[in-house]
């Protein structure tokens, strides 16, 4: 038998926002234990769509 | 032979001919396209719209171990039909597959640790199975592949590099995507330094 403890630390976005580290934008984020959480901020629904916007006319 | 059972064998053999002639034209355009599979840089060389699953048959693998940048960029194929062997040099696979809103399956992506995934499935709306060999260890994204099967993200989660003592790097996926994943599918990403968003 195998038996492994993982320890995650889970950030989910608040009603109306997303999280970002400027790279990705979405609502939940499961980080490693030993990850730097603070590379992810909120930022309005607003603010994502501006972004995700850029990145699909970066596309075409 | 007369001439009239001359006429009458090129006409009993008028399809086989003709289906010669069309894999002699095929051979010839594929083994210049792909330097008979020895080539290895392949920038935008399936971009555009007009590349379908009409036009796009390759005869080799893809062994854009070079350079992969823009390879399907916009095209209009649902299958990459061959192996895909992307850039090792970490520098030259950005929007590999970019814009490919048709693509549906990649049978298999060859990745090495340096291998980046810069932008390279932005916009795959359509993708549904990828199957994944060598090592995933940089950070990539399906944040538009609302598609992705289960068994496609674990083909992935197999392949991410064990990034234990090292830095993060982040595997993205759509919402419903990653939604839809086991707590062990989690903690497989996790465990591995990696962090998952979605």
């Amino acid at each position: 038998m195998k038996s492994e403890t993982i320890t995650q630390r889970i950030l989910t976005a608040d009603d109306g926002m997303r999280l970002t580290n400027g790279e990705s934008v979405v609502t939940t984020v499961v980080l490693p234990v030993e990850a730097d959480a603070s590379v992810w901020s909120e930022i309005t629904e607003e603010k994502a769509q501006e972004i995700l916007k850029k990145e699909e006319e970066s596309n075409v | 032979m007369t001439i009239a059972k001359k006429l009458a064998a090129i006409a009993e053999n008028e399809q086989k001919v003709f289906d010669a002639g069309k894999q002699s034209e095929y051979d010839r355009f594929w083994d210049s396209a792909q330097n008979f599979g020895n080539r290895v840089g392949y920038i935008c060389s399936f971009a555009g719209y007009c590349w379908n699953d009409d036009t796009y048959n390759p005869k080799y693998p893809i062994t854009a171990t070079e350079n992969s940048n823009y390879l399907f960029w916009n095209a209009r194929i649902t299958n990459t039909k061959v192996p895909i062997y992307v850039s090792t040099t970490g520098s030259n696979n950005s929007n590999t597959f970019a814009s490919c809103s048709y693509l549906v399956t990649i049978p298999l992506l060859v990745a090495a640790e340096k291998t980046t995934f810069y932008s390279s499935f932005n916009g795959c709306t359509a993708m549904e199975n990828i199957t994944f060999e060598g090592t995933i260890g940089n950070a990539i994204s399906f944040n538009n592949s609302s598609k992705l099967t289960n068994k496609s993200v674990q083909s992935i989660i197999d392949h991410l590099k064990d990034l234990t003592g090292a830095n993060t790097q982040t595997l993205t996926l759509h919402a419903n995507v990653g939604a839809n994943l086991t707590d062990e599918q989690k903690a497989s990403v996790t465990a591995k330094n990696w962090t998952l968003a979605y």
